[in-house]
């Protein structure tokens, strides 16, 4: 590195600067509304832009070494590790770079830069310490992987990701016109999916925003899934957590009956929703309020009672419609998920389980006997990939990241899927 | 991905506990009121899941000694 050998004392060092940031870091619930989806932007890749981002670092190593200290210095040393290009995306928390190692600009990574938030100027926003406390401790092949934190000038945060350039399963998903794909490739993808979770819950880590948006493709074909922006540690017993997380759609009965004392148990039902999604390319549950989740939950699946689910009408927010649905039969998944095959239906049943503590484990889930049914998993390099869908990216960049653009699906969706007539 | 191998869903990393075996359930009366009320219980609070994380940090490390390994990274 270029710095000076010679470092000066601080000749300030008794008399610091008063700066901005400050110890304290809010609740970070506080500030949480409803339908509250992880505020951070996902680095999502897209086509050059046109703008080029002023603050680029221009390589300044004589930036008054003197007046460094020690950490500072490192600091400075892990930024210039790395070059920041364009911008990619552009969200209200967070912008997303392209970038690339300096020593080998082969290597390209995602730098996600993490904006000061006018909640929480007092300290971090807290999307950005859960997403380095429990990313930097998650090392799978399934999980984005977090190469360094670093900060800016302004002390912003500056995450560096993995690079994952084929976009999400969403735009997979969503492009019924150019991607076929079929279930050989959801086996394959909701393995790697499985695995992930499979791995945060091993790792006692809740993801808690698990949707199609999350689910990020490596330019190998490897889902990965990303933005630990609400994500937690398994709590302790007598220690709540919040009921408002996850995002609507692949919200879990007990989260939208306010359960405070919860498992992994609600990562596992986004997962059958994805599941689900992946099956029908729309999403399965798409409410958009939650009394219309939880009536939507009730038709497709099945009304929670107390014969299904004993004690469920005693949880703080339990409310159903009037009318009671049964919990629907094998035979009704059969005709709705046919292409997944008996052994699929019985492993979808299971991860929308309503009682909780009847649902599958992510564990439990990989020793499932679909896996081994034929036909065998997609190889990862043989799965379908995006071509062209750079206005979709664009398109895909302009809407709050972490956030599903529900004015422009959910409504559509509504009018799709109709539980009432047809099943 | 070796096509002639069968598929494992758990790619390879299945890791059981070397030192200690995990069981289904432990006497700990602290844990009473979470097995049991109806607020832990039907939202699905897994006392289990808690069991798998004070056993695991309960024996994670308990061979490693960070003096010694330092030593052997600076020589």
């Amino acid at each position: 590195m270029a710095v000076s050998p010679i470092v000066a004392y601080p000749s300030d060092a008794l008399h610091p600067q008063p700066t901005q940031h400050a110890t304290g870091i809010p609740s970070p619930l506080k500030q949480l509304t409803s339908a509250q989806a992880s505020s951070n932007g996902t680095p999502v890749p897209t086509a050059p832009v046109q703008q080029q981002q002023g603050s680029a670092p221009t390589s300044a190593p004589s930036l008054a070494a003197a007046t460094l200290d020690l950490s500072e210095q490192l600091n400075e040393e892990e930024k210039r590790k790395y070059f920041k290009g364009k911008k990619l995306g552009e969200g209200t928390y967070a912008n997303v770079y392209f970038g690339y190692v300096r020593s080998d600009p082969s290597q390209l990574v995602a730098i996600k830069k993490i904006k000061i938030q006018k909640e929480y100027t007092e300290g971090m926003a807290p999307d950005a310490v859960r997403e380095i406390k429990h990313l930097q401790e998650l090392k799978h092949p399934n999980i984005i992987s977090l190469l360094s934190v670093f900060s800016s000038k302004d002390q912003n945060l500056n995450l560096v990701l993995e690079y994952l350039p084929l976009g999400d399963l969403e735009m997979l998903i969503r492009d019924d016109a150019g991607i076929r794909y079929g279930s050989a490739d959801i086996k394959a993808w909701m393995g790697m999916l499985t695995r992930a979770v499979w791995f945060c819950h091993d790792n006692f880590v809740l993801h808690r925003d698990i949707k199609p948006n999350n689910l990020l493709i490596a330019g190998d074909g490897e889902v990965k899934l990303a933005d630990f922006g609400l994500a937690r540690s398994f709590s302790d017993p007598y220690i709540a957590m919040t009921s408002n997380v996850i995002t609507r759609w692949y919200r879990p009965p007990e989260l939208l009956f306010g359960a405070r004392h919860y498992s992994g148990a609600v990562d596992v039902w986004s997962v059958g929703c994805v599941f689900a999604e992946l099956v029908l390319r729309t999403p399965f549950l798409a409410g958009e309020t939650e009394m219309q989740q939880i009536s939507l939950i009730c038709k497709a699946i099945g009304t929670p009672t107390d014969d299904n689910w004993p004690g469920v009408s005693k949880l703080p927010e339990y409310t159903v419609d009037k009318e009671v649905y049964p919990v629907r039969t094998r035979s009704s998944y059969m005709e709705m998920f046919p292409t997944i095959g008996s052994e699929g239906v019985d492993l979808l049943m299971k991860t929308l389980a309503l009682d909780p503590k009847k649902r599958i484990t992510a564990r439990q889930m990989l020793e499932h006997e679909w896996w081994h049914r034929e036909p065998r998993p997609t190889r990862k390099r043989d799965l379908p990939r995006k071509q062209g869908g750079e206005e979709k990216l664009a398109a895909d960049l302009k809407r709050r990241p972490g956030v599903v653009d529900e004015e422009n699906r959910g409504n559509k969706v509504a009018r799709k899927l109709d539980f009432g007539g047809a099943l | 991905e070796d096509e002639s191998k069968p598929y494992d869903p758990f790619g390879g990393l299945r890791a059981e506990p070397a030192r200690y075996v995990l069981h289904d359930s432990y006497e700990f009366p602290h844990l009473d009121d979470a097995r049991h009320n109806d607020n832990h219980r039907v939202p699905g609070y897994s006392v289990h899941e808690f069991y798998a994380r004070a056993m695991f940090e309960a024996f994670a490390g308990l061979g490693v000694n960070i003096g010694d390994e330092k030593a052997n990274d600076l020589r």
